[in-house]
């Protein structure tokens, strides 16, 4: 990432924080969704643009965290509470972590989703038996101070996603993701790398799921679990692009701006442009939008 | 002296004994090549020394330390590194970097960034691959890919380097550079070699010494002279 | 769920789990999703696609024999083939537009399962919403065949037995075809080794076409049957989706056989554990199953696997 690209992220970083004091809530309302939804990637691609796992299941942290969080909410401040669900949902990637790595390729892919899948059922069926069918927030914070909770977060996803990849540990995970036999064999420890990177994918969508959870005001475990999560987490990747830690942003943004036009009025057609965004990119624009400007940059020189 | 001793060896998967009572030494600075046919229990024995699987009896100790049932990282950093028989290069990196991050984690050490570049250097110009730096490992030839596996276990800073069928698929010049280059890295750095053959002639011109398996048994051991002689090998090899 | 009976809340009893009642439930089930497995075997088999839409082709079965029955008065006996035929053309249609080119590229090819599942959602995706926008998304149904049976004491009603004729006669017809007929061995021998037949002479990509259009042409049919007892909406195809990758997991992937086999104890193993706990943790209980699978030994629970 050179120079410019900072100056210019860090423009917009500056411009996300001044909305709470100058903008209208409407604006502050897409403004958290597009710091959400960048966060969520970032912290994806730490693990599935890094090494290789696709993870499909990745919205069963961000629930993770919204449950501990609406349970713990009445005897823990904000920062505290938010610390919590961050680590609820590292821990729960930290136990189940080792078994699921083994499993390769297509069955890791299925085998997130199903997980996700799994975590849902198993939280509704605890809600229900507590006789709760939904939860209502009271006394959530304003949402300007939401904003730049979720602001920080983009913040610290965007900047663990960009120094991981030259680090020791990014250099490690990219052999691993090219071939993990050989990679073992010239000294790389590929299982405890590849944890490393599987729980801190899942730190920062725990947090997310908190501020989530503040935002939409009530917690229920269908919501909370969407798959859909997990799947525009995918798209917006792919449509970015994950060479680097620009392609978030951009997948990010692309999406969160054809929500705002289509969603109120034609959410399916919002669903259509989806999904055939993602057969469009697949199959012709692999490399995803950053990959298109970088071609059309070294076109024109 | 001694750098590697294989003690009682046996490794069973389920009822099929694929080595049985394996024991040799490695002196540093010589090249032990193992010789059998196929199923006699090489690449077995390859797996076992290198971590990819535990032995069911026996023990492996390396310049003095018990080395048995390690992790193939472990086993790396300990000082000992293998190539693969189908070459395994990282190849959507650079040849630079697929050298540079074996350097990075392969030492017991751990070095700075610029010091497993300056590492990588070393090892790929020791192997004749220094103009192919920034190419993609991918699109080198065969026998480039094969000097890049040696280069990255030079990188990663091993004396013991395990070779499996490190000739396989070159053509005669190759195979004749291919030797140089080991003999070279055995004179002048006093690095040591176990290598799987096929190709007897690189087999008998390289090694100090051979181990002949036969269905995971030793049956014979000495200079390759002495087993050019030997008539049991000549009877288990050409029937 | 399709063939789940509902039974009277109380303490396990005995003579409920023996009966034959409970059984025909799970036969049901079982057949049909064996049914909805295969065909999604069958496309994971010759194409190593693992079709995360499959849900969405039983829906469009589904709805075919809805507006078939509504507008047409057209039973569903009648809508079977048409649904088949319509699936089958689809599935044409995506395997000519959209896969040939996932398979003739060599960087998409090698990671093909991975790839085609998001290629697959963005489909799946695509079909619901385009259902929805046509035709809103309240639940449609109708009723046929909704006389009882009795036999012995065991009550059915027309529809479901029906279904289970149909899916039971598919599944069995497919298992001969494979032992028996020349069509079905160079489908089996495309699965196992595709380079190898074609070597041999097998056409493959008229085998792989053929398998495509028969694998979504089954889900149809299967959505035909599902549409005689349940509900009918844009989005009801997801849960099949979700039994039919447990039920191939489970028998492993690409092994047609086997899949039926897990289809019938899936359908077994959900009736029979409904009635022990209860319906609420049949979700629990299906994706414990699938992720128990996938962790420990991923080729699947049943036999020997084929490898990717």
């Amino acid at each position: 990432m050179n120079l410019r690209t900072a100056a210019l992220l860090g423009l917009l970083a500056l411009g996300t924080a001044l909305l709470p004091l100058l903008g209208s809530p409407y604006v502050i309302g897409v403004a958290f969704n597009l710091m959400m939804w960048i966060a969520l990637v970032q912290s994806w691609s730490m693990l599935s643009a890094t090494t290789g796992y696709v993870s499909l299941g990745h919205v069963a942290f961000v629930g993770i965290g919204a449950y501990v969080f609406v349970l713990s909410m009445d005897f823990l401040p904000l920062p505290l509470g938010l610390g919590l669900a961050a680590l609820s949902a590292g821990f729960f990637a930290l136990v189940i972590g080792l078994p699921v790595l083994r499993v390769r390729g297509p069955y890791f892919v299925i085998l997130t989703f199903g997980l996700s899948e799994l975590v849902r059922n198993i939280v509704l069926r605890i809600e229900s038996a507590l006789g709760s069918f939904g939860r209502m927030i009271f006394d959530a914070p304003d949402p300007g101070v939401l904003l730049w909770w979720m602001l920080a977060l983009a913040i610290a996803a965007t900047v663990v996603a960009h120094k991981i990849r030259d680090a020791r540990l990014g250099r490690g995970l990219a052999a691993l993701r090219e071939d993990e036999v050989a990679a073992e064999t010239v000294g790389v420890a590929v299982a405890r790398l590849k944890l490393i990177a599987w729980v801190a994918s899942a730190v920062i969508p725990g947090a997310v799921g908190a501020l989530l959870l503040l935002r939409t005001g009530y917690f229920e475990p269908g919501q909370a679990f969407d798959p859909i999560i997990s799947f525009s987490i995918v798209t917006m990747a792919l449509v970015g692009g994950t060479e680097d830690a620009r392609g978030p942003i951009l997948g990010a943004a692309a999406f969160v701006l054809l929500s705002e036009l289509l969603w109120s009025n034609l959410p399916q057609l919002y669903m259509i442009v989806l999904g055939v965004s993602l057969i469009v990119f697949i199959l012709f624009l692999p490399r995803g939008l950053i990959g298109l400007f970088g071609r059309a940059r070294r076109a024109a020189r | 002296m001694t750098l590697l001793t294989a003690d009682g060896i046996s490794k069973n998967f389920g009822g099929l004994k694929a080595l049985s009572d394996i024991s040799f030494d490695v002196s540093q600075g010589s090249i032990l090549g193992l010789m059998g046919a196929n199923g006699a229990g090489k690449t077995t024995l390859f797996s076992v020394i290198a971590g990819h699987v535990p032995p069911s009896a026996g023990k492996v100790t390396f310049k003095g330390r018990n080395v048995t049932g390690l992790r193939p990282d472990q086993i790396c950093r300990v000082g000992i590194c293998r190539t693969f028989q189908i070459v395994r290069p990282f190849g959507g990196l650079s040849v630079h970097e697929n050298a540079a991050v074996s350097a990075l984690y392969g030492s017991d050490r751990r070095l700075t960034s610029r010091a497993a570049d300056e590492a990588a250097v070393a090892a790929l110009d020791a192997v004749g691959l220094g103009p192919a730096r920034d190419d993609l490992a991918q699109s080198l030839t065969l026998s480039g890919q094969k000097r890049l596996e040696i280069a990255r276990a030079l990188a990663t800073g091993a004396e013991l380097v395990m070779l499996d069928e490190v000739m396989a698929g070159l053509n005669p010049a190759e195979v004749d550079e291919m030797i140089a280059v080991l003999a070279r890295l055995r004179d002048e750095r006093a690095l040591t070699f176990i290598i799987v053959e096929h190709v007897m002639g690189a087999l008998m011109k390289l090694s100090d010494h051979i181990l002949v398996l036969d269905h995971g048994q030793r049956i014979a051991y000495g200079t390759p002279a002495e087993i050019a002689g030997d008539a049991h090998v000549a009877g288990v090899y050409f029937g | 769920m399709p063939g789940a009976a509902t039974f009277p809340k109380g303490p396990l009893q005995m003579d409920i789990i023996l009966s034959g009642q409970l059984l025909f439930s799970a036969l049901v089930s079982g057949a049909l999703y064996a049914l909805v497995a295969l065909g999604l075997n069958l496309v994971y088999g010759t194409l190593r696609l693992l079709n995360i839409a499959h849900g969405e082709l039983v829906m469009i079965g589904a709805y075919t024999a809805f507006w078939m029955m509504t507008l047409f008065a057209v039973p569903p006996l009648i809508s079977l083939p048409l649904a088949a035929l319509l699936c089958a053309g689809l599935g044409w249609l995506l395997y000519f537009g959209i896969f040939r080119r996932l398979l003739r590229n060599p960087d998409l090819a090698a990671r093909v399962e991975a790839n085609s599942l998001i290629l697959f959602y963005g489909i799946s995706v695509i079909l619901q919403n385009t259902t929805a926008l046509m035709f809103t998304s309240s639940a449609r149904g109708y009723a046929y065949l909704g006389n009882v049976i009795t036999v012995g004491e065991v009550s059915m009603t027309g529809n479901r037995l029906l279904s289970l004729g149909v899916a039971g006669t598919l599944t069995i017809g497919m298992l001969l075809f494979l032992r028996f007929h020349i069509f079905g061995w160079s489908l089996r021998a495309v699965i196992e080794r595709k380079e190898a037949a074609r070597v041999v002479g097998v056409n493959v990509d008229q085998v792989q076409v053929i398998t495509i259009c028969a694998g979504f042409a089954v889900a149809g049919v299967a959505g035909v049957l599902v549409s005689m007892t349940e509900q009918i909406t844009p989005f009801m195809g997801f849960p099949f989706t979700i039994t039919a990758f447990v039920v191939i997991i489970v028998g492993g992937l690409g092994n047609i056989p086997s899949g039926i086999l897990a289809g019938f104890a899936l359908g077994f193993v959900e009736t029979y554990g409904i009635a022990l706990t209860s319906a609420s943790y049949r979700s629990i209980l299906i994706y414990g199953l699938f992720v128990t699978v996938l962790l420990i030994r991923p080729e699947g629970l049943f036999s020997r696997a084929v490898k990717s």
